[in-house]
């Protein structure tokens, strides 16, 4: 470990500052060549790496001058192969005008090494100017628990392996790196060790590099204390009904969860769990979940397999009820379970009538996420009403993928039209309403109640056929 | 009001009322969702719930092959050839019937509300088979009784999912189509009965009570000489397709043929035949030759069934008694021989006071309409009379045979009560004087002499009726009049023998008596049925001191556990009460269940919790046990825990391991049952103690008081080597073990505990230097 004092660390950087802008030429080579064309140079870049919770973010704040003789209109942030699975959100701003830009995956500018988000710029970028990006991404299961068993009451440490430098696409003039942790640092080891490390309560200072090739590559370790769970849903399945016979929209939530914290060393035990009920939070166990949900919601469950957990408690928040629920047993780290939720909604505030048309419009959250937790893979299926056609679905993000079929449900003669949605590594930031907009004639209203209506039909018929049946033996003469 | 008028608004208050009946019997059936949830209850229904499961999941065919590896490891269980599966089939088949109208009901709901649907069913047809013994009215009477008597309900709340849920409608609708066989003589009705009958055995096992009585029906009415053509067609039709259709299922397969139980049907259905056949020759040999021919032919019969029963039985081919039908004889059998079956709670013989509990105003209603049916004594009168005779006397031998009980008791008192009514409710003399003219019309149609029991006069009626139809000869139309007019006037035949009251005073005090004893009824079921009746047992509700409800819900805490944390094939050890919900809600592999059809196995789960760690770790390794559960109410004073079960476990165990297990040795030398510092060495050393007691003492810093035997614990608890504590539930309720494996270095684990402690206890104290 090292520990450098703020002073030397403020000389240090100032003489790599002037040191910088002579080198920056020299050090180009074209062994490692980014793809895409090399028509910008980044001037600065800060990058923050915030380890302070189990989510991993990354926030990459560059300044880029354009270099060549034409204008640009984007600008490419690669993503190592390796990460591309752990990448679960990606945004892009003006870090003047805090304006978002359009962050869209390339298809072109792809390799087996590194894959490129192309953003695209809000104007072009005329020669020998100077824009500011600041690209946000935010990383799911990338620390792994140091040791990896730990008591039931003990604190648990984390290791993170990165890049020291920022990964870029172009040459970068000057960079350096902030890492955040959540507590006090216990360890930093960079490999190869010449990079400058400066450690700072719970901040580490990496850098600053100057004049570093694109995709310059090295590895850093660093090992610190992060106590909490480390939430990860395996798999949400989230049904979403609609009636507009009832006005009403249910919705339905299973979750397959797992603490992925470190793993509790030995068993569990009540007694000690039970004499020291403050030293629980030290450790890594989930005592209790919380979610929202609408603030009109009637009939809230909470229930698994085996029936209804009774520990569950709502409370009313200004624009929503957030329950909050407790697990029948304490989650600690490895541990596992699975639970559902519902209730019902009214639709009045979920569905609009596209007026003059036979078209309506619902607006419904793709999903309502808890704090801090990494989501595997997430299954949406909304249910439109019996009748309902001509589909369109409009979700803000890039899914998997989207299906349509038909579901059969309560009184149903035709089946529902359904909408099924596939995502993988869902966090906090995809909490996005999606639009789905579908057509559903006033006949339609009638489907259900003539179904019915012939259903006793049926019934009452049958029942007058059958009470008129003789099936006595000897004829019918034995009833005089 | 016209007498048209009355009959017109009768037919539609009828099936009203009965409607309103099997709502209520519904309805009072809820308490326990209302109160708690939807869940499947107690033991039994987890299994049969999981089985259902299994055959909505995999479909028929693979049920009835179902090879259960997850129970009674390693042996495992042939489902599908060990179970009654008329109430799973049922609920499957509501289960798709309803999907396959696109009504997604889960299956769990199925499985909850199915013994209450099948209540109102059950209220439907004690109001046929009260129709056949009197009138409509007591019908209703009996459709009311038997919706809400807490006999019934007891055993068919909503997520009472057991087979006793439909079996006592089988049982009451196999009875009514009985009845009506023999009144009618009809194959069609013999048919049926015969059906039902199958379906009852493919749902309980307590179809043979319908083995036996019909049978003894027959033949107590062949012994009182009312042998007929009716009873020969309705017994030997039920008795063949009956038995045929029995074989069918698995379990029950050869034993209509080969056990005891069965032979009564199987010697009735033989002496009908005989009688028939002693009739045909009747006929055809004059008064004198046919009555040497007859003793002769007695003598012989008898001497060949005798002569032969005793050899198949000796030979083994007919098998002996089992021992759950010795113990119906004899209350002190079980205990003495077979100690599993009179572990069981429901076996023990009924507390006096239970008949009262159970059934309320009923219980003394009950022997005044069996003196009615004495009254009557028509063939279906005298069915009425055995079945309460016999099920009375198992009830009083098994408390769980309250159940059988219920239908007849409700039956009788709906007769008695009904009577009462008809007598002090008669509308008035001049209704009377219109009844007596029609007996004279009728006395003048008819040419059959006045007799003195009406009673056989109607069905000597109906006899002569048929035979007439059947020759065809002009006075059949004659005969027919006469019986359809004895028909509509059977009520104003039995008349003749009423005496109605017309004082209103005497009418009133009777009347307002009888209504107040109706709402003292309904309020006590409603009471017991809520109290006593609605709680799921895996669910525990207390109040604390404001008065707001706790749930304690330990059980399925436990079982959650193990079912999301712990591997796959985990096995679990318990006593075999929990068997049946650890496979249901721990989806775990169990080595003993509700299904005791091992005792070894048992005992050896019993030796494995009543002997020290040494001996019980061999066991536990040879079983590949991974872990073990008990159940400890000491700190909420829950008294149903193991603890207390303790003894039984220990005289299973004796049974088969009297070397290693003596219940003596648990008891202290003033013959008392301790767990606190007097407890004995071996009830200390013995693995349930242990795991009951590991770390109790310190949760009150050495003050620990067990709540349930009211012991105060020793302040230096139990310490274990070969187990280490994995859970332990919210109120301890439930503890989980985790068995330890060999050690690494080959050491006893004892020494390595104690090697580790020592070890602990070392470096904590150079830490301190």
């Amino acid at each position: 470990m090292r520990f450098i004092s703020s002073q030397a660390l403020v000389a240090i950087v100032a003489s790599l500052l002037l040191s910088s802008v002579a080198s920056a030429e020299e050090n180009w080579s074209d062994d490692d060549t980014p793809i895409v064309p090399q028509v910008l140079k980044i001037t600065n870049l800060l990058r923050t790496l915030d380890l302070s919770k189990p989510l991993v973010r990354e926030i990459t704040s560059a300044a880029v001058l354009n270099i060549v003789q034409e204008d640009v209109h984007e600008y490419y942030f690669p993503v190592d192969q390796a990460y591309t699975a752990n990448l679960a959100h990606i945004s892009a701003e003006n870090r003047k005008t805090k304006e978002a830009l359009e962050v869209t995956k390339d298809p072109e500018f792809v390799d087996s090494d590194f894959q490129y988000y192309k953003i695209k710029l809000a104007s072009p970028l005329k020669p020998g100017e100077k824009v500011q990006i600041t690209v946000k991404t935010s990383l799911t299961n990338m620390i792994r628990p140091f040791p990896t068993h730990v008591g039931q009451f003990e604190r648990q440490q984390f290791v993170f392996f990165g890049n020291p430098f920022a990964l870029t696409a172009y040459p970068a003039v000057k960079q350096k790196t902030t890492v955040i942790t959540p507590s006090s640092v216990l360890e930093v080891h960079e490999h190869p060790p010449d990079g400058e490390v400066a450690v700072k309560n719970n901040q580490v200072i990496l850098g600053p590099y100057n004049d570093l090739q694109a995709l310059e590559h090295g590895i850093f370790e660093i090992q610190y204390q992060l106590t909490g769970p480390v939430q990860h849903i395996r798999h949400l399945r989230r049904d979403v009904e609609v009636s507009q016979w009832g006005s009403n929209l249910a919705v339905e939530e299973h979750y397959n969860f797992i603490n992925k914290g470190a793993e509790l060393k030995g068993h569990f035990s009540r007694i000690d769990y039970q004499r020291n009920p403050m030293g629980v939070r030290d450790g890594n166990a989930v005592l209790a979940f919380q979610t929202q949900v609408p603030k009109l919601a009637r009939d809230i469950y909470f229930r698994d397999e085996i029936g209804n957990i009774s520990t569950s408690t709502l409370s009313a928040q200004p624009d929503h009820v957030l329950l909050t629920m407790k697990p029948r047993f304490p989650l600690f780290g490895g541990w596992t379970t699975t639970w559902y939720i519902g209730y019902n909604a009214p639709l009045d505030g979920y569905l609009r009538h596209i007026p003059n048309s036979d078209r309506y419009v619902l607006k419904v959250p793709v999903y309502v996420p808890m704090k801090e937790t990494s989501y595997e893979e997430v299954d949406i299926r909304v249910v439109l009403p019996e009748g309902a056609k001509n589909v369109k679905v409009h979700v803000p993000y890039e899914v998997e993928s989207i299906e349509h079929s038909t579901t059969k449900t309560y009184m149903d003669s035709v089946g529902r039209y359904t909408v099924s949605i596939q995502a993988k590594n869902l966090i906090e930031e995809h909490a996005q309403d999606m639009l789905i907009e579908y057509e559903y004639s006033s006949v339609s209203y009638l489907t259900k109640p003539l179904a019915a209506a012939a259903l006793l039909m049926a019934i009452f018929g049958s029942s007058m056929v059958l009470s008129r049946l003789d099936f006595r033996i000897g004829g019918s003469t034995l009833k005089n | 009001m016209s007498a048209e008028t009355t009959s017109t608004v009768a037919r539609v208050l009828k099936p009203t009322i009965l409607i309103l009946i099997a709502v209520v019997a519904i309805a009072s059936r809820l308490f326990s969702i209302i109160r708690f949830e939807s869940v499947i209850h107690e033991f039994d229904p987890w299994f049969n719930y999981r089985t259902t499961q299994h055959l909505v999941k995999n479909g028929f065919y693979e049920f009835w092959n179902w090879f259960d590896e997850k129970s009674w490891y390693p042996l495992g269980r042939v489902v599908g050839g060990t179970v009654y599966p008329g109430i799973m089939v049922t609920s499957a088949l509501i289960h798709n019937v309803l999907h396959f109208f696109n009504f997604p009901v889960d299956i769990r709901n199925v499985c909850v509300f199915l013994a209450p649907m099948f209540s109102g069913l059950t209220a439907f047809s004690a109001y046929l088979l009260t129709k056949e013994l009197k009138d409509s009215s007591a019908g209703l009477l009996a459709a009311a009784f038997l919706g809400v008597a807490p006999g019934y309900i007891s055993r068919s709340v909503a997520g009472s999912y057991d087979n006793e849920g439909i079996a006592i409608f089988l049982l009451v609708f196999t009875f009514y189509l009985w009845i009506k066989a023999v009144k009618t003589g009809s194959a069609f009705f013999g048919l049926l009965t015969a059906l039902f009958y199958f379906y009852m055995v493919s749902a309980w096992g307590g179809y043979v009570f319908i083995t036996n009585l019909v049978p003894l029906h027959v033949f107590t009415l062949l012994l009182m000489g009312r042998y007929s053509n009716r009873l020969y067609v309705s017994y030997s039709t039920f008795y063949a397709v009956g038995t045929l259709l029995s074989m069918q299922i698995p379990f029950v397969g050869f034993q209509p043929t080969r056990t005891s139980e069965h032979m009564a049907a199987l010697g009735v259905f033989g002496l009908i035949q005989l009688f028939a056949f002693a009739e045909l020759v009747r006929g055809y040999v004059s008064p004198k030759q046919f009555k040497t021919l007859l003793r002769s032919g007695i003598v012989a019969v008898g001497a060949v069934s005798v002569v032969g029963l005793t050899l198949l039985s000796l030979s083994g081919v007919i098998a002996p008694f089992t021992g759950r039908f010795y113990s119906l004889y004899d209350t002190g059998y079980a205990k003495i021989h077979i100690p599993i079956i009179a572990s069981v709670s429901e076996h023990q013989p009924t507390a006096w006071t239970s008949f009262f509990f159970d059934l309320q105003m009923l219980i003394f209603l009950f022997p005044a309409g069996v003196y009615l049916c004495f009254k009557e004594l028509k063939d279906e009168h005298v069915f009425i009379i055995l079945y309460s005779v016999f099920a009375s006397y198992f009830a009083g031998v098994m408390v769980r045979l309250m159940l059988t009980l219920t239908p007849v008791v409700c039956v009788s008192a709906a007769i008695a009560y009904s009577t009462l009514l008809d007598t002090y409710l008669e509308k008035s003399e001049h209704v009377l004087a219109s009844n007596l003219k029609g007996i004279q019309a009728q006395s003048s149609v008819t040419d059959t002499p006045a007799s003195n029991t009406p009673a056989t006069t109607t069905t000597e009626a109906k006899a002569g009726g048929k035979k007439a139809a059947g020759k065809g000869t002009p006075a059949k139309t004659v005969t027919k009049a006469a019986e359809s007019e004895s028909k509509t006037h059977a009520k104003t035949h039995s008349d003749k023998k009423r005496y109605p009251i017309f004082n209103w005073d005497s009418r009133a005090m009777v009347i307002v008596q009888l209504t107040w004893f109706l709402f003292m009824f309904a309020w006590h079921c409603t009471y017991v049925t809520s109290g006593s009746y609605s709680s799921p047992s895996i669910v525990l509700a207390s109040r604390q001191a404001d008065g707001s409800q706790v749930i304690i819900d330990d059980f399925r805490e436990a079982y959650y556990w193990l079912r999301k944390n712990t591997k796959e094939d985990a096995k679990v050890l318990a006593w075999w009460d929990y068997g049946y919900q650890m496979a249901g809600m721990a989806n775990v592999t169990t080595l003993v269940d509700n299904n005791t059809w091992n005792n070894t196995h048992i005992a050896t789960v019993g030796k494995a919790m009543a002997t020290s760690e040494e001996v019980s770790y061999e066991v536990l390794r040879q079983h590949d046990v991974d872990y073990v559960l008990v159940l400890f109410g000491g700190v909420i004073g829950y008294s149903g825990d193991d603890i207390n079960k303790f003894l039984w476990m220990i005289r299973i165990a004796e049974g088969v391991y009297p070397k290693e297990v003596k219940e003596v040795d648990f008891f202290t030398p003033r013959g008392e049952y301790k767990v606190d510092h007097e407890a004995t060495p071996t009830m200390k050393n013995s693995l349930m103690y242990k795991m009951s007691y590991y770390r109790f003492a310190e949760l009150y810093g050495g003050n620990a008081v067990d709540h349930v035997r009211g012991a105060r614990m020793p302040a230096e608890g139990p310490t274990l080597s070969v187990l280490d504590e994995a859970y332990t539930t919210e109120n301890w309720l439930v503890r989980i073990y985790k068995v330890k494996d060999l050690d690494i270095l080959g050491r006893d684990l004892k020494d390595a505990t104690a090697f580790e402690k020592g070890k602990v206890r070392k470096t904590s104290l150079l830490k301190r230097k």
